[in-house]
Parts: C-alpha cells; structure tokens; sequence
C-alpha cells in the first residue's frame, strides 16, 4: 500500500521525477532545485517517484506539491521484508530460476570489467531478471537454494579468512532494495520520459525504466552520488574488517567487504551513466569526476543552478545603506555544513566585531543530537545572544536584514542559497568546495572581469572565516564592490528563467520523441 | 653584569697592543711581558664573551672559554670583536631559521612526557612517516586508504592525522578525514552527555568515577580540539571542573587527582601539577606512570635539580625503553 497523499498511477506525465531522499519530504538545494523545475514549467505535467531509507523517518511532504503534479508514489527501500517463497510446480521452478542465476552470474562478471562501460544489455538483462516474467525475486534471494550456492561460490573466490557470515549477510543487505525497485518497474508510472535528480538507486531505477519502456532517460547530478556514498562507506562502523594484526602501518588497502560495497554503487553509477541519453551536472567539476567514474564526455553537459533574480533583485538595499554586521548560514543544520566552524568562527568575529550576529537559518530535523551539539557549543562559548538558530525561514524575509550569506561546508555542488545571496546583493563568504570558487571568483574570463563577490576560505579553518568575514563587514567599500559583483554576476549567468528554459527544451524534446516510442516488449527468461 | 664591562676592559687592552706593535707609543715592552698582557686580555675577553653569549649556546662552558680565548689570541683584537659579533648575530639568525616549517618536524617524536611503558599498549600503528606522506605524497588513492584505515588507531595519534588531512588537496581525503574526526568528537559529546545524565543519579564513588570519566572524556576530546585556542581553553576547564569535583566527593580517586595533575600541566599551572601528580603516587599510583609526568612538571618549572633527581628515580628498565632513554641520556 502505497503512503503517497498524491497516488494515482493511472494518470500519465510528461515527465517521470526519480528522487532519492529529497524532494518533497526533505529540504535543501536539491529539493529548491526540483520545486523550481516543477513550477517553472507549468505547462507539462510531472509524476515523482521517491525513494526514502526507512518510512519511519519520513514525515508529511515538507513542500507543498504543486498542481501539474499528477501523481507521487513513495517506496522505502529499507522496508521489511516479508516475502514468502513461491510455490510454483517443483520441475518448472528448478529449470526456470537456474537459466536466470546462470545469467546473473554472466551480468555480475560484466561488471566486475570496469575498463569499459557496462553496455545497455547489462542494465536491459538484469531489468528483465528482475521485473520480467519469470524474474528473481526477493524470495529466491532469501529461500532460495540456487542463491545461498551462488553466495557460497562466490564465496570460496573471496579472500581467504573472510567471515562467511559476514560475506553472507552484505550480499543479503546490499540486494534487498533492488527487489524494491523491480517492483517500481513491473508497475512502471507512465510517462513520455524519465529524469533521475541522482545515480544510485535513483539512477539504476531510471535505468531499468527506460531499458523496460524504451522512453528517454537523463540525469541531472548535483552532488556526486558514487563520490558521497563511498566516502561514507569508508569509515562506516557497521561494515566489519578484517584486520591482520601482525601487519604494521596504516593500511592502504580497503576491506573486502568495503570494496564489495564500493563496487556495487560504482556499478549503479556506470549503469546509469551509460543507460542515460544524457546526463546533466552543475560544474565543471563534477562533470570531470562523472568522466572519471564512467560517463560517456559526448553525453555530459553543464548546466549550473539558477535563482529567481527578478523577484530577489527588489529586495536590495540601496548603494548607501548600512551593512548589518549579520551572517547567515542558510542551509540544513548537518554536519556536512560543519556549523561547528561557523559557531567557532562567530567567537573570533564577535571579539572584533561586538555587535555582530550569527543566525542558523535552516531546518534542525534532520540530525537532532548534530543540532543539540551545536546548541551545547554556542552556550559554551557564551555566545548565545550572538549565534541564533532561526530554523526554516522564508528568504525574501531574511536577505534585507543580513549583510554576508556565509557556508562552512565540507562538501557543496552549487550552493543555491549563495546565489540567492547574490541576486539580493549580498556577498558571500565560503569553503573552497565544488563551485563555490567559481561562484565567487568567476568561471570564464569574462565572469571574473565582475571581480570577487566575496572571500573563498580553506574548509575548518575558523580563523579564515572568521578574517575574511570581518575584512568584509568592516570595509563598506570593499562590501559595496563584492555586492555590485555579486549582483551583476547572479544576472548575467544564474538566473532561473535560463536555466529553466534549458531544461524546457531537453523535456520538450524528449517527450516529443518519448511520446512517438512504444514500450518493449523483453523476451521473457534466458 | 661583570661580563659587558670585562669585554670593553679586553677589547681596549688589544688595541692597545696592537698599537704597540705597529706604532710607537712611546712604552717600552719587552717581547715576553706583551706577549703575557694578550694572554691575559684573550682569556679576559673568552670568559667576558662566554657570559655575555652563553645563554644562546647551548652545551658546555669550558670548551666555549677557551674557544673564545685561543680566537682572540690568534687574531688580536680582530678575533675578540669578530667571535663576539659573529656569534651574536649568529645566534639571532638561527633562532629566527628554527621557528620556521620545515621538513624535519613533520617527523616528530610525541611531546613529553612519553606514555610510562607500563601502562603503553601495544601500538598497532605508527602515525609517524604518514604525516610526510600526507604532505609530500601524490599517491591519493593510496592516502586516502591509509586515512580510512587511521580509525584503527588511538584518537590522540589520528587525531593530528585527520586533521592534516582536512586540508588536503584531494576532495575525498578531506571529505573521509573530516568525516572521521566529526564522528569522534560526535561520539565523545554523546558519551559526555550520558554520563553527565548518569552522574545526576549516582553516589559516593560511583559519582566521582562519572566525573572521572567526564574528565577523561574532556581530555580526549581536547586531543582532537588542540589547536583551536578558545575550544582547548573551554575543554580543560571542564575537564579540571569535572577532576575536581570527582576528588570533592571522593579525596582518595587516584585516578581524578592524575588527570587533575596532566590538566594543570597544560594550563601551565606547573607547581599545581608537580602537587596533584606527587598526592597521586601518596595515593598509590605506580611511581613509574607519575614520573615522568613530575619530571616534565620540574623541566617546565626550570627546576633542572628536581628533574634530574626524578629522572633519576625512575625505574632502570624503563629508563633504557626508547624513546625515553633519550631524555634520561641528554636530562639525567
């Protein structure tokens, strides 16, 4: 039973949304990113299929779901799993289900091959694997007797001294969820294309979609997925090592069990990228790191981030006015932010700049005891009548009453809030991460003949927060320049109506051909 | 005070001498008496310039002495003034060179006092060389392993790691390092708030060995947190706090008055830290894990004579367990 407030599957969309733990139950830039989409075309319709980890952490939408939006389903891939085994007639099962584990094994060895990019077979044959007629099911990967051999094949090929129930219990884990998504494309919601805001499951998803229904697939990535997860995976404590302890030196070689991990998302993400008619990122950056990780360089375009200048543009103050010595961190309150830094930073600035305030402006649901930690530091430090935690806030209300939008994140793509910052005329100050550079310095030539909108500083290092935000606040001259910059450069290349016309046209285009395109028909089994 | 006076007393004679030999002053002297007077100005002016110049030089004074005196004898007047100048600005040169980066330190032993060996446990891994490698090496995908894998090591050895490479160029070694450090911290803070909520509920010796324990946790947590001047001063304040306030309910907690002893030490309260670690061995604490921390208490005090008869007290088997024997060789 499916918990979405919009579940109608009958009704067809232009355009098939895959999100994975964003919009609209979750705030960020990414979520900013799909409303603006959403509503700035209000000419075609759209269908979102969200895929969350857990139901329990998922509340009510934190968006209200515009009107061309004409059905939303929500799948949680970590659901319980309460499959019973098929019962189909004993000779018919034994022959069916061998033919697709021997295909399997074939699919697995193809990608274990990363010199080349895993071909539309790969991704069409394990689609038809799973969500064909007959396909592998959840039951045959927990009952059935063909599974436990495979695992314990592949088993006796894995290092020796691995823990078989270890080994066991992450092949179990790590495919659970893609028995969710089979069942997303057995019941595929219709559409004339399918646009996945991510890789991983996201991506794979839409990957199965397009190989079942043949209709255009992109990508749009504004972090990279595969980067993220494996980073996460490096030091998480729920996957088990196994140390030798006779060996001395830091260890430079990951854990099977870890690189097992590793792979699976790497192959999601190359599966994606080469299933995708195109893919779409922010920055130069990312779009380098998507050629590294397997994208093919003619399928990959920028497109960066847009705001809403005109709107933003009628809430500058004037040339004259005073500079509110106020810094925003405007984003969700998560550690990826290191809000620590900023809280740091504010002590070095409130030392030098007495009036000065810091307000958090962001939503606190998401990581609680991240939040109280922050909370504990600022009265600690004595800064609470300096450092406010304001929770979500409507932007146009905050922008004229603050004088830097501020980021101390560890990792960003291209941070929408900074540009919101910049259309309001209000410089920045940020971490050099993803494009942040680039936002502040200028991409091309002629972007960085505008000047500086602001300071670029090293990641958790307060102290050069802390000097650049001062050297702002407390030089009106140098403040009115970065503002001017920030503007001109917020109008001349991140405004919304450019980007939303870009992807005007890819949609356009794609329904066009989307429309004219039957689904396929898979030959059933192998 | 005697040694400025001594110098111009020295410098004057050899002029005058020199004078003597190249111009005629009008005094008569023979061979053997000019000869004894620059005797006696050169050593006058070797044991002047080892005063004024001894506290820039490290070592001996005897061999410094005749140094300075065989200088100004061989070069009369020349030498006196050159050694004297030469050292001089010699000496505040290389003072100025030591402060800077360089390669070498990046390769450095931990700071006194050395972990007694009693209590060491046996180090899996060594951070020392990675730290290099963090700096100098282009291999990321092999560093970035290697930062990873730092979560089999003892915070106050990754700590240092973790935080050098945060500032690395490479994004997924700065995302994984910082990543790794916030989980610490993290981890510590959600352990200090439950104990704090525990200690709320328990007496007598219990309570004081949650305090302890918050103490302790404090103390890891400024391994991490060192280098930020406002948090290090925050966190050995709770840390001190949360020590004193175990020995308020429980004098004889052992353990409170060492970590009360190590927080001192610090803050650079070294008579108050010199007190708690000698109350600690009165209470029973093995001498060999208290010494060394009493020796660097008296190193910091500048009381040589207590650090030399402590180094001295230390057990021989672990005065010879390197790198602690280097201290006992150059200190005792």
């Amino acid at each position: 039973m499916n918990t979405s407030p919009l579940y109608h599957p009958e009704r067809h969309a232009n355009v098939c949304l895959l999100l994975e733990g964003t919009y609209p139950y979750i705030r960020g830039g990414v979520s900013s990113w799909v409303k603006q989409l959403i509503e700035g075309m209000p000419e075609l319709t759209f269908s979102i299929v969200f895929l969350g980890g857990k139901a329990d952490d998922y509340d009510e939408p934190a968006y209200d779901i515009p009107a061309n939006v004409v059905h939303m389903e929500t799948h949680f891939l970590l659901a319980e799993n309460d499959s019973t085994p098929e019962k189909p007639k004993f000779w018919k099962r034994k022959a069916d289900k061998s033919a697709l584990f021997e295909r399997s094994h074939q699919l697995h060895d193809a990608l274990l091959q990363t010199d080349t990019p895993p071909g539309a077979e790969v991704v069409r044959d394990f689609t038809t694997l799973l969500s064909g007629s007959p396909a592998l099911g959840s039951s045959d990967l927990y009952h059935g007797e063909e599974a436990w051999e495979t695992i314990r094949s592949k088993y006796i090929d894995a290092p020796e001294g691995l823990d078989f129930n270890h080994y066991f219990w992450t092949v179990r884990t790590m495919h659970g969820p893609l028995f969710t998504l089979a069942e997303i494309v057995k019941s595929a919601p219709s559409a004339d294309l399918y646009h996945s805001v991510s890789t991983g499951y996201a991506g794979y998803l839409g990957a199965m979609l397009s190989s079942k229904t043949a209709k255009p697939f992109y990508v749009t990535e504004h972090g990279i997925y595969t980067k993220e997860r494996e980073i996460d995976l490096a030091h998480v404590d729920w996957i088990p090592d196994d140390l030798d302890p006779y060996r001395v030196g830091l260890d430079d070689s990951m854990s099977f069990l870890r690189q097992t991990w590793v792979r699976f998302f790497r192959s999601l993400g190359r599966m994606t990228y080469s299933t995708a008619d195109h893919v779409y990122t922010l920055f130069e950056g990312n779009r380098l790191r998507q050629i590294e990780d397997g994208a093919d360089e003619t399928r990959l375009t920028i497109i960066p981030n847009g705001v809403n200048v005109q709107q933003l543009s009628t809430i500058r103050r004037s040339t004259d006015a005073d500079i509110p010595p106020v810094l925003a961190l405007i984003g969700r309150i998560v550690p990826i932010k290191d809000v620590k830094t900023f809280i740091r930073g504010m002590r070095i600035i409130c030392a030098t700049v007495p009036d000065a305030q810091g307000w958090l402006v962001g939503p606190e649901d998401e990581d609680p005891n991240y939040v109280a930690e922050c909370r504990a530091m600022v009265e600690s430090f004595g800064l609470t009548d300096s450092v406010k935690f304001l929770g979500f806030q409507n932007i146009q209300e905050i922008m004229p009453k603050i004088g830097l939008t501020v980021l101390t994140s560890i990792s960003e793509g291209q941070p929408l809030t900074t540009l919101e910052g910049f259309a309001a005329g209000i410089p920045a100050v940020t971490t050099d991460v993803g494009s942040c550079a680039e936002l502040i310095h200028g991409g091309s030539d002629e972007d960085k003949k505008l000047g500086a909108a602001g300071a670029v500083v090293p990641i958790a290092n307060p102290a050069s927060f802390a000097e650049a935000a001062i050297a702002l606040l407390t030089d009106a001259h140098a403040w009115r320049q970065a503002s001017t910059a920030a503007c001109t450069r917020a109008e001349t290349y991140y405004d919304a109506q450019d980007m939303i016309q870009r992807y005007r046209e890819i949609y356009t285009d794609g329904v066009a051909t989307g429309s004219r395109l039957a689904p396929v028909k898979h030959a059933e089994g192998f | 005070m005697f040694g400025l006076p001594a110098l111009c007393i020295a410098l004057v004679a050899e002029f005058a001498l020199i004078a003597q030999l190249v111009a005629n002053t009008g005094i008569d002297l023979s061979t053997d008496v000019w000869m004894l007077a620059h005797l006696a100005a050169s050593a006058l002016a070797g044991i002047a310039t080892t005063l004024i110049l001894g506290k820039q030089i490290p070592g001996r004074r005897w061999p410094l002495m005749l140094f300075f005196a065989a200088i100004s004898f061989f070069m009369p007047f020349i030498g006196t003034a050159g050694a004297w100048l030469s050292v001089h600005f010699g000496a505040i040169l290389a003072n100025g060179r030591h402060k800077e980066n360089v390669f070498w330190q990046y390769t450095s032993n931990a700071d006194l006092p050395f972990a007694a060996p009693i209590d060491r446990p046996a180090a899996k891994l060594d951070s020392r060389g990675f730290m290099e490698q963090l700096l100098f090496d282009g291999q990321t995908e092999q560093l970035y392993n290697k930062v990873a894998a730092t979560r089999h090591i003892r915070d106050s050895q990754s700590a240092p790691l973790l935080k050098t490479a945060i500032g690395h160029e490479n994004e997924r070694i700065r995302l994984v390092a910082y990543q790794m450090l916030d989980k610490k911290v993290t981890r510590l803070n959600r352990e200090i708030q439950r104990l704090e909520a525990d200690s709320k509920l328990a007496t007598g010796t219990g309570k004081s060995n949650i305090h302890l324990q918050i103490a302790n946790n404090y103390w890891e947590l400024l391994t991490i947190e060192e280098d930020e001047p406002v948090a290090r001063e925050e966190l050995l304040m709770k840390a001190e706090e949360h020590a004193a306030k175990a020995l308020g309910i429980e004098p004889g907690n052992v353990n409170a008055q060492f970590v009360l002893g190590q927080v001192y030490l610090k803050q650079q309260e070294n008579e108050k830290a010199n007190r708690a670690f000698t109350r600690a061995v009165e209470l029973g604490m093995s001498s060999d894990k208290v010494l060394p921390y009493i020796a660097e208490s008296a190193f910091k005090n500048r009381d040589f004579k207590l650090l030399r008869s402590t180094l001295n007290a230390i057990n021989p088997a672990f005065r010879s367990y390197p790198p602690f024997s280097q201290v006992i060789e150059f200190w005792a």
